[in-house]
């Protein structure tokens, strides 16, 4: 009888303390409760849909660049990969040249490097780590092109060095005028003393070329690109619409000489 | 006077006792259904572990995925564009500066030598003109023009050899 009697508050107790110390921290316990499982699996699988997203989307970008090879190629002539010095040395004697200047100095040396806008991860949120997947740093996809003065001087009259300026300006490959100096090209007469002005001017200007290396770093998914599903190819046919010029492209039509110190 | 007890305890006592054994019962109901949902709690705690961490491995082999081969063609080609759109606005025609020019000399000035300084935006044009006067109305010619956002004059000497003027002016470019 007594038994029964103890029995209900007992059991009530039991009750009481199971959910106390068992139940309770077996649903949240800030670590490894079954809340934080079910919130870790959520998130998880949230993860996981957004890089099937973001792995859709660049199957469709890459799709994007095998069928326009037009803007592809207008893009990778605007700005390369690498440096080229050969090209930009030909293409501005074949310029000068074409308008039958001459070419008094062209010599190509890099200048500093130069911080280009392009996207980052600027909310600073954690970059998932390829291995585990957890937060580790926050992404740095700063790319770095590499600015080259390319010094170049010509000789010639008004009209043509106006034309020279004009193609360098539209050429395919980027370029840009740092400094532009047109002035009288005075030659000394045969007694010594300035000759009388003439339409013989020369111009000396420093161009920036710039560079932009393939990028080769490990991507994180975080860049704000694998966001979109194309990419916005605007800029190519305004590149096209303003770029008239083409880049000539090299070739070397024979080498090999038995002693190279002979002329 | 005899006394007679006419109440019916023994069957108040009966039902007292089935209540009693039915609120037991209930609390031992409870009791079990905690039990049972702490073993749910766990049981489906670790097949969570489990999902999340088939999903992890997924996830990792998706991310390498995305760390190598096209993505880096994607993001390579997207900073191409992204600098190439910068360097498309940045651009300056110099000669559109010079047929800016052409039209803005006077007759009687000639230019000298044409400076052009794309970091600070300017151009310094060193003219001769055949007297101040001329010098003065090319200065304010330039003034006037609305390609340049601003014209002023500089240094202005008198060439005796020559017998003419030889000026500066200094134009900002939009």
């Amino acid at each position: 009888m007594k038994v029964k009697i103890l029995l209900p508050p007992l059991i009530i107790v039991s009750c009481i303390a199971l959910m106390v110390w068992l139940v309770y921290p077996a649903y949240t316990n800030g670590v490894d409760g079954w809340k934080e499982k079910r919130d870790k699996l959520t998130s998880e699988k949230n993860n996981l849909d957004d890089a099937q997203k973001k792995a859709e989307n660049v199957s469709r970008m890459v799709a994007q660049l095998g069928s326009n090879k037009v803007d592809q190629d207008t893009i990778a002539t605007y700005i390369p990969d690498e440096l080229k010095e050969e090209e930009i040395i030909d293409n501005l004697n074949f310029i000068a040249s074409n308008e039958g200047l001459s070419v008094v100095k062209l010599s190509v040396k890099p200048e500093t490097v130069v911080q280009q806008e392009v996207p980052t991860d600027m909310s600073g949120n954690p970059v998932v780590d390829v291995s585990g997947g957890n937060p580790s740093a926050t992404e740095d996809v700063t790319v770095k092109a590499k600015n080259y003065n390319v010094e170049f001087s010509v000789v010639g009259n008004y009209e043509k060095i106006k034309n020279v300026l004009d193609k360098v300006y539209k050429l395919k490959r980027y370029n840009s005028f740092k400094t532009l100096e047109i002035a009288a090209n005075e030659t000394p007469g045969a007694d010594g003393k300035k000759a009388a002005p003439t339409d013989s001017l020369k111009a000396d200007m420093i161009l920036s070329f710039d560079v932009l290396k393939k990028f080769s770093q490990t991507v994180s998914m975080n860049n704000p690109i694998f966001s979109q599903t194309s990419f916005d190819m605007k800029v190519a046919q305004e590149i096209r619409d303003k770029k008239s010029v083409d880049v000539l492209k090299m070739s070397i039509d024979q080498a090999g000489r038995t002693n190279p110190f002979i002329p | 006077m005899a006394n007679i007890n006419l109440s019916t305890g023994e069957v108040r006592e009966k039902v007292d006792l089935s209540v009693g054994q039915g609120g037991l019962v209930a609390l031992i109901v409870v009791l079990v259904l905690i039990l049972v949902l702490y073993g749910v709690e766990i049981v489906w705690g670790q097949q969570m572990t489990k999902d999340t961490e088939a999903i992890q491995t997924e996830f990792s082999t998706k991310y390498k995925n995305l760390s190598q081969g096209n993505p880096i063609t994607v993001v390579d080609f997207q900073n191409r564009l992204t600098a190439a759109k910068k360097m498309a606005s940045e651009g300056r025609d110099i000669r559109g500066s010079l047929l800016e020019i052409e039209k803005s000399i006077i007759p009687g000035v000639y230019l000298k030598g044409y400076e052009f300084d794309q970091k600070a935006g300017t151009i310094v044009l060193t003219c001769i003109g055949d007297n101040y006067n001329l010098a003065a109305k090319q200065i304010l010619n330039f003034k006037k023009s609305t390609y340049f956002s601003d014209a002023s004059g500089g240094e202005t000497t008198f060439v005796a050899e020559t017998g003419k003027v030889e000026f500066k002016v200094n134009l900002t470019l939009k």
